[in-house]
């Protein structure tokens, strides 16, 4: 009788599951703590199937599912099909226990058993199976449906609230928040004289009946004035900063890093910015060249630094080296982005970028970079890094580029941030002679040929990196990855075609 | 960590010159051998290597052809390897272009500086995921419990995150049973110039934790020691200064200075005082290298733990990254520098969307770890981080032994984590007594808890 029940509850699968008694000290007839189950009691391990199964008892006329017999006999009613309810017997049901499938997990043995069907089930889905289900604004993620349910109860509702009007959902941050916000500060100096109250909980949902206090002036927010200088995209320059000063420009330089995003994604916001903070321009610039020169030279013992004392000399002696990098690399880039309002430069054609990784196989760009340096003729680059560029047309395109020499700073140091979405350094890699490291200063193209197979060695390489693709192209996507636990699962050696 | 691909239909080399096919092997080649058909983790992570090879044997050439693929794969706004990527491959541009003895290596200065945060700004910032939280969870809690029965507490603050660790702390010490203790906090002046950046001074930090304190009834005293100017500040007399980080002292070596100010006297310690001393993120900074002229061929960050220990600390935290990329090898750095920072990476992948300005920014500061790690030889690599168990040991050689973090702190981290994305865990290695946050598994950040060998205190 036993077995048939088990059989009927098993459902579609019945293999897998032995019935022992479990053994252990011997406990009393009220409830036990889980895992140490009734030593009477009755031992089931269902295979992982049967656990997860949710929907096991299938009508046979709709193949509707359901999760309980109970409920199928009661659809089948529905069908005018015989159906039978199983009352309870009246005799003792042996009490049952069931044990985790998954080997290595404490509840395996008998003797941790857990106490009731659905309390198996979830204990399996949360340690052992995947979590399906995902809070929206936590992103936590839950295996049981009751727990991801349980969890958006509370999830976002305990809040606490800043007198600022921010809100938290972790007490630590709030507290932080807190404790540097300046309402807080405000609130403190309008209170220098009078005695706080003893009210110190900061654990405070309502709002405090302060008024909130007026937005500082965000006076010491330097990077502001940058934006609009370096992100090249805006048309005019409201700040009106169009002579750039040597600071300025180095200004540019420091913070560029920073406003990858604003620029990248709005520009209007610089706009805003930028017309926010006009009137406190000239003032912060004046304090950037501190520190923009120095976020490695501090902490070096410099002492054989010239520029030790004062920080000027070093901006302004970064800053033409800074240009001539900058706007030699602005020669060759193959700038087809939207970065350069104005690039007249004589390569950019040649070096159209591919609008994404994603679009050309290494193959295709092997080939395009084959032909490429089959066409260029001195794209000049690491002849950027301050070495010498004797070709009138470059000289003549530095020219050019002065008045954005912000931007190309930008570019050059900036490494190619500020509007470029996809490709990286698309701006920056170009390549082309490097008389000065020692090889031979003969006009070398991409990837080191020559039209009509000078060179053997350099041409060997393109060769040879193109033979070790075997003919197969392959495509570098920007796809998401999945991680899995260990490095193992993420450097596969072998091919990963989809 | 694989880019996942598409397979296209085979395409046929349709190459202008088939005469390039000549000589088979060639080193770019042999970087990319074993790539076939994925151009995955381990094929970046070989690339990065035959570039930076060829940048130590000043094979310029191959650099360039390497960058030149690499810079097709990376992408600031793509998936985590591609992002990971765009970051080592500037800072190996960087390295090249100091590569040239030129004028450009004027201060070795290349790289720009990062943007200055608010100090609410940057409240937000350390709580983006739990990489600094853990560490101050953790560590507040041993503090807590290692200043237990003292009216007075001297924390000598070394951190990079401008005290942002300390309101939790002053919160739970407000709401001590016997009330709070008096507590001084003591900053050195000195910052290594590394994100994330503050737009005000450490005075004015110390001003708005004193502002809380005394909102929360906590005694409070803010310090700062190591400038040629002044040796300490009060928070109740300093002068607020909006001057960016301005560590003009005399000296040309800030730590050495810093060192000299470790003493009773400058510290103004006090007899009835717990004094803890507190490292978050911070002992990578001092170089390792021992120097023979200066500390009798220690290194700097010995002698730094030596002096440390000398004050007679209560209980001494320690929290960083767990990684060694400090090996003098270039190709070491990058093999574990890439196969470690891919876990913040992916963690902010999982979080936030593509282009989301706060993990741009996060992404960024660790570009600019990245960068000084690859691209900066000598005195100017100032990242110079060792993994917990190497920190362990050096701990214990400089006269400290590790205590265990208690249950009640264990369950405070664990709940912290479960606020978090369900990727973030926690393990404890029993040996060390080290406390290690992991993402999905793989170790990120340690904490541990230190007292000296003789006179300390703890046990009782």
């Amino acid at each position: 009788m036993a077995v048939s029940e088990m059989a009927g509850e098993a459902g579609v699968s019945s293999s897998g599951f032995k019935i022992t008694p479990a053994a252990v000290a011997p406990s009393k007839k009220k409830r036990n703590l889980p895992g140490m189950p009734d030593p009477e009691a009755e031992v089931i391990a269902l295979s992982p199937r049967t656990l997860l199964a949710t929907n096991r008892f299938v009508c046979e006329i709709c193949n509707k599912g359901f999760q309980r017999d109970q409920n199928l006999q009661l659809h089948r009613r529905g069908h005018n099909l015989p159906w039978k309810l199983r009352q309870r017997t009246t005799k003792e049901v042996r009490k049952r226990v069931y044990v985790c499938p998954e080997p290595s997990c404490v509840h395996h043995n008998p003797t941790r058993a857990l106490g009731d069907l659905t309390g198996i089930k979830k204990h399996f889905c949360r340690k052992h199976g995947e979590k399906k289900w995902k809070c929206e604004r936590c992103s936590k993620k839950y295996a049981v449906q009751s727990d991801w349910k349980a969890h958006m109860k509370t999830c976002g509702t305990r809040e606490y609230k800043c007198d600022c009007g921010t809100l938290f959902s972790r007490r630590d941050s709030f507290i932080t928040h807190r404790a540097f916000c300046d309402a807080l500060a405000e609130e403190s100096a309008r209170s220098q004289t009078l005695p706080i109250s003893p009210e110190g909980n900061p654990n405070v949902k309502a709002v405090v009946a302060s008024p909130p206090p007026p937005p500082l002036t965000p006076s010491t927010t330097v990077v502001s004035p940058a934006l609009s200088i370096q992100s090249s995209e805006l048309p005019d320059n409201p700040i009106g900063l169009s002579p750039p000063t040597p600071a300025t420009t180095c200004l540019t330089t420091s913070t560029t890093i920073s406003t990858t995003c604003a620029s990248s994604n709005t520009s209007s916001s610089c706009t805003v910015f930028a017309s926010i903070f006009a009137p406190s321009t000239t003032t912060q610039i004046s304090q950037l060249p501190q520190t923009s020169a120095s976020s490695y030279s501090n902490n070096v013992s410099s002492l054989a630094r010239p520029h030790s004392s004062t920080t000027h000399p070093t901006i302004a002696g970064l800053e033409p080296t800074s240009l001539s990098l900058s706007t030699s690399l602005y020669l060759s880039l193959n700038n087809g982005s939207s970065l350069f309002p104005t690039p007249e430069n004589q390569d950019s054609r040649h070096y159209a970028p591919s609008p994404q990784p994603a679009a050309m196989s290494a193959t295709a760009l092997l080939q395009k970079a084959a032909q490429m340096g089959a066409a260029a003729s001195n794209a000049p680059l690491l002849c950027g890094f301050g070495l010498t560029t004797s070709s009138s047309s470059s000289a003549a395109q530095k020219s050019q580029i002065k008045p954005e020499s912000g931007a190309a700073v930008a570019a050059g140091l900036g490494l190619g941030l500020s509007s470029v979405e996809n490709s990286g350094l698309t701006d920056y890699l170009v390549m082309g002679p490097s008389p000065t490291f020692g090889n031979p200063p003969m006009t070398r193209d991409l990837l080191g040929l020559s039209i009509g197979g000078g060179s053997g060695g350099s041409t060997g390489r393109l060769s040879a990196l193109l033979n070790s693709f075997g003919g197969s192209g392959f495509d570098v996507t920007a796809s998401p990855t999945s991680y899995g636990g260990g490095p193992p699962e993420r450097k596969p050696n072998g091919p990963t075609l989809l | 960590m694989k880019t996942e691909l598409r397979a296209s239909t085979t395409t046929s080399l349709s190459l202008q010159n088939h005469n390039l096919f000549t000589s088979p092997q060639g080193s770019l080649a042999g970087a990319l051998k074993g790539c076939l058909g994925s151009l995955d983790g381990a094929c970046i992570e070989k690339l990065l290597l035959h570039c930076a090879s060829a940048l130590e044997s000043n094979d310029i050439t191959l650099a360039q052809q390497v960058m030149w693929v690499l810079n097709n794969v990376a992408s600031s706004l793509g998936d985590p390897n591609q992002r990971l990527t765009s970051w080592f491959l500037r800072a190996l541009i960087s390295r090249a272009s100091r590569v040239c003895p030129t004028a450009l290596n004027l201060n070795g200065n290349g790289f720009v500086q990062r943007r200055l945060m608010s100090v609410t700004e940057l409240a937000e910032y350390v709580d983006l995921i739990p990489w600094h939280r853990f560490g101050y969870s953790a560590s507040n809690s041993a503090i807590f419990k290692a200043i237990e029965g003292f009216s007075k507490v001297h924390i000598l603050d070394f951190s990079i995150t401008h005290c942002m660790q300390w309101p939790t702390l002053i919160d739970a010490l407000a709401k001590r049973p016997e009330g709070p203790p008096s507590l001084r906090i003591t900053v050195p002046s000195f910052r290594p110039q590394v994100p994330p950046l503050l737009n005000v001074s450490c005075e004015e930090v110390g001003l708005r934790l004193g502002n809380f304190s005394k909102f929360r009834q906590v005694p409070f005293e803010f310090n700062v020691i190591g400038n040629s100017s002044s040796s300490s500040s009060s928070s109740t007399s300093s002068t607020s200064e909006t001057t960016i980080m301005s560590e003009e002292s005399s000296s040309l070596f800030p730590f050495e200075v810093l060192l000299s100010q470790l003493n009773p006297s400058s510290l103004n310690l006090q007899e009835d005082e717990a004094l803890v001393i507190n490292f978050q993120n911070w002992l990578r900074y001092l170089c390792d290298e021992p120097n023979v002229e200066i500390y009798e061929g220690a290194s700097l960050r010995d002698t730094f733990l030596n002096t440390i220990k000398s004050l007679n600390p209560r209980v001494v935290v320690v929290v960083d990254e767990d990684s060694d990329l400090s090996a003098s090898s270039l190709t070491s750095r990058i093999t574990t520098c890439f196969n470690y920072l891919w876990i913040p990476f992916d963690a902010l992948e999982t979080f936030l969307a593509k282009d989301s300005p706060h993990r741009i920014e996060f992404e960024a500061d660790i570009g600019h770890k990245i960068e000084n790690i690859i691209g900066f030889e000598g005195f100017q690599r100032i990242e110079r981080l060792e993994s917990g168990l190497m920190l362990s040991q050096r701990m214990k050689n400089a006269g400290f032994f590790s205590i265990p973090f208690g249950e009640d702190t264990v369950g405070e981290v664990k709940a912290l984590l479960d606020e978090h994305a369900s990727g973030w865990g926690m393990k404890r290695e029993e040996d060390n007594n080290m406390l290690v946050l992991t993402w999905k598994g793989h170790n990120s950040v340690f904490a541990t808890a230190w007292v000296p060998t003789n006179g300390g205190s703890l046990e009782d």
